[in-house]
């Protein structure tokens, strides 16, 4: 399958330049906390020796006059998703694997687009304003090495053998763990063409199934399959706060609020809320964001509210709220209740459920059956095993 | 015969039920159990019966078990047995 990759280096800082039209020209960082640290998301193209999830510190000490930007992720992936929208236009296979690295199929477009030169130029068109670096090759690994190395404003093409090409590659732009990644230096292979050399059974055995992946990239063969976004409707709303807020209470209110907006509304068509995310950005642009799961759809505006206020309770605003938004990413018809002359059979029904949901939130089998395995067994821990109920 | 449910039982699910649990005892000088320590120590009143099992002689760790059915002191009534390879003692229902 031939495969076009459009790469969009320093997605994050391109999109707050596309916020921030001032910001062309002054160098800047995108940073997000974790935990009490101050990490580096993004930054600016004309800053060197700079790496995304490096500490700032460190970042800092090497460009100490630059801006900083507190990374807003909810903001960055909208934007993703519109330039995803847009190249579906183009291809229907589309698949979004990063923040800034998208695969599209471009197989059987040529009855739409006559060669590549015109498929490239409506996929540039797109997303002209985020510098994009475009490649096509057989595989996705491929495609994005062309990706990579292809000229500015242009785009490269990989076909035929690859070998001389990937044989000087670094063997850090393979995607693989990073411990494979020091493991591969530790053991003095640099280069793709140095992986490629070796038999692939001695790679197995010092990195398990990955080896098998590593060596079979080092020869640019990759069978990974594209992964189309799966098609998924989603209703969201948000809303400014009057006045930046630190009480719960008044963020439950605009919560509310917007959860009666989409209830009046005729986007849920009569079907009821089966999951939802809940966000939140602070005033010193901070990002706050809950996925809730109900286990019954929520058909009304108050058996949503109730779930969605201990949340609020139990997870912590980073800082005083000044818009908040709900996005409903699961939309679900209520479980009849019909009574049955088979009452038995019906309750079997309502239990397995409850169980599958009760997996689906915590994972593993939660609740298991006793069965008889060797009831014969004169070793009483042979004779009955549990085994998960639903299975 | 147990009826084939048809269904796979996957290492990964698959639970045992009514494992052993080691416990302390005290022997004699025969090896029978006088004492029994559960939360506190419990002296043995009677061993009301006593039976052997010997199975899987043909694997690497083999069965073999000597189950006593004892009266404690307190009226309560539990099954042990010594793990007559590693000279352990559990208490197992039976």
């Amino acid at each position: 399958m031939r495969i076009l990759c459009v790469l969009l280096p320093h997605f994050p800082w391109r999109c707050e330049l596309r916020r921030h039209p001032a910001l062309a020209g002054r160098p800047s960082i995108v940073t997000y906390t974790e935990g009490s640290q101050k990490l580096v998301t993004d930054f600016s193209p004309d800053l060197t020796g700079l790496q995304p999830d490096m500490p700032l510190q460190q970042a800092l000490a090497l460009h100490g006059q630059v801006e900083l930007l507190l990374a807003d992720i909810q903001y960055y992936g909208a934007v993703f998703n519109e330039i995803l929208d847009a190249l579906e236009q183009q291809s229907p296979l589309v698949e979004g694997a990063d923040l800034g690295c998208i695969y599209i199929g471009v197989d059987g477009l040529q009855l739409i687009y006559p060669d590549d030169n015109a498929l490239i130029a409506a996929a540039r068109k797109v997303v002209t304003d985020f510098a994009p670096l475009i490649g096509i090759a057989e595989n996705k690994f491929l495609a994005s090495l062309a990706a990579r190395y292809s000229p500015p404003n242009d785009y490269k093409i990989l076909t035929g053998n690859m070998d001389a090409f990937l044989k000087d590659l670094p063997c850090d732009i393979l995607p693989v763990s990073v411990k494979s990644r020091s493991k591969l230096r530790d053991f003095g292979l640099a280069t793709l063409g140095q992986v490629a050399a070796l038999p692939p059974s001695p790679f197995q055995s010092q990195f398990g199934p990955e080896g098998k992946r590593i060596w079979e990239l080092s020869r640019g063969v990759d069978d990974t399959p594209l992964y189309p976004r799966f098609m998924e409707e989603a209703i969201e709303e948000s809303a400014a706060m009057p006045s930046v807020t630190v009480s719960l209470d008044a963020i439950l209110v605009a919560l509310e609020s917007l959860l009666a907006d989409i209830f009046a509304g005729h986007a849920l068509k009569g079907r009821g809320i089966r999951s939802l995310t809940l966000w939140t950005r602070s005033w010193n642009a901070e990002h706050w964001e809950r996925n809730i799961n109900f286990k019954e759809p929520a058909m009304e505006v108050r058996s949503a509210v109730s779930r969605i206020k201990r949340v609020l309770e139990d997870y912590p605003q980073p800082g005083p709220v000044e818009q908040a938004g709900i996005k409903i990413n699961g939309l679900g018809y209520p479980r009849g209740r019909q009574k049955s002359l088979f009452r038995d059979i019906r309750a079997q029904e309502h239990l397995a459920e409850d169980i599958k949901q009760l997996e689906l939130r915590l994972g593993n089998p939660q609740v298991y059956s006793v069965k008889e395995v060797e009831p014969w067994s004169r070793i009483p821990e042979r004779r009955y095993a549990l085994t998960p109920t639903n299975r | 015969m147990v009826e084939n449910t048809g269904k796979t039982l996957r290492a990964d699910t698959y639970k045992p039920v009514n494992t052993p649990e080691a416990l302390k005892i005290e022997e004699d000088a025969s090896g029978l159990p006088v004492a029994v320590r559960l939360k506190r120590r419990q002296a043995v009143a009677t061993i009301e019966d006593k039976w052997r099992i010997d199975d899987e002689w043909w694997r690497a760790e083999p069965v073999s078990r000597l189950y006593y059915n004892v009266l404690l002191a307190s009226g309560q009534r539990l099954v042990l047995y010594k793990d007559l390879v590693t000279g352990g003692w559990y208490q197992q229902e039976y």
